[in-house]
């Protein structure tokens, strides 16, 4: 267990208003927000979940509720419970990474996340080929899911143009809500596909 | 250029992550998956489990701070804490007065469940850091 933080009083008064139902919605936001990024890390490289030594799910998720109820990590106004564990969980995956890489710590984000998703570990520039085959395998095993569904056909011609949440529900001319929905639609389409798994 | 087959995954799996982040909690499916049920279960315990495991420590450091408060105020003596008070703070706390004499250490367990005793305590040290800084 460790030493009460120096946030460990702000973050308690925020806690007390937090109920089980509330819990279990960050925790689904946390377990969710781990199945796309080591989903991505399975894709494209860093393993960095082996050093771990225990499941990546349970380590990072416990990691992210341990900072906070423990006040040595600021749970910042204006973010929910599930967004500052996300973030949590991201600061600690990119320094387990960037430890491996160079034994430095990087520095943690804040404020605007408009490109927050958009602007870590960019790709390398050569793959190998057995990734190179799966990543085109996803590809045609997302492109075959939506096949006559028009919305989602448009969805992912969005994608295909790199456009984020708010430039796709704009083009769509739909609400964001609408659009988180179009996603889940397309996960639920892939999600039992051998090549998704998520 | 059209992007890359790589480059256009790798955008699905950020623009994902951005989309989980924002959505609003209420309006998440909740579609049912046992293997993830018992890992929100299990954390659920271990957060309930650690939030008592600091609550403990916390009232345990809070005890001791007392106590160590109570028995400053001690040495100092009944007569002398209610010079402190106003004559109608002296009577209202006067039965609480007996306590400072014959506190057992049984008793010192439960103190931090004695409201009064603790607001006795609080209205003590108050009076007492103005008449120092004065």
């Amino acid at each position: 267990m460790d030493d009460p933080g120096k946030y460990y009083d702000a973050n308690r008064r925020k806690l007390e208003g937090i109920d089980d139902s509330q819990w279990t919605s960050a925790l689904k936001k946390c377990q969710e927000h781990l199945r796309i990024k080591l989903k991505r890390r399975a894709t494209f490289g860093a393993h960095a979940e082996k050093r771990l030594g225990e499941d990546p799910f349970d380590y990072y998720t416990h990691y992210a509720y341990n900072a906070i109820i423990s006040g040595n990590w600021e749970w910042k106004e204006g973010r929910t419970l599930a967004q500052q564990m996300i973030l949590i969980i991201d600061s600690t995956m990119s320094t387990e990474v960037e430890k491996t890489r160079t034994g430095k710590e990087p520095e943690m984000l804040n404020g605007n996340f408009d490109d927050y998703f958009y602007s870590d570990e960019p790709l390398p520039d050569e793959f190998e080929f057995t990734k190179e085959i799966l990543i085109n395998k996803q590809i045609s095993v997302l492109e075959e899911a939506i096949k006559g569904d028009q919305d989602l056909e448009v969805y992912w011609e969005c994608i295909k143009d790199k456009m984020k949440r708010a430039e796709i529900a704009a083009f769509m001319e739909i609400t964001v809500k609408k659009q988180d929905k179009l996603r889940e639609k397309l996960i639920d389409k892939v999600r039992q596909s051998p090549y998704f798994e998520m | 250029m059209a992007n890359t087959n790589a480059e256009i995954l790798n955008h699905f799996y950020r623009l994902l992550a951005e989309v989980n982040f924002h959505q609003d909690e209420k309006d998440m499916q909740q579609a049912a998956d046992p293997a993830g049920d018992a890992f929100i279960q299990k954390h659920l315990r271990q957060i309930k489990l650690l939030t008592a495991q600091y609550k403990a420590r916390e009232t345990r450091s809070r005890y001791k701070e007392v106590i160590a408060q109570f028995r400053r105020l001690k040495e100092l003596g009944a007569d002398q804490l209610k010079k402190l008070l106003t004559p109608e703070q002296a009577r209202q706390f006067q039965p609480l007065f007996s306590r400072f004499e014959d506190l057992s250490k049984k008793d010192e367990a439960s103190i931090l469940e004695d409201q009064e005793l603790l607001q006795l305590f609080s209205l003590l040290k108050d009076k007492q850091d103005t008449s120092d800084n004065e």
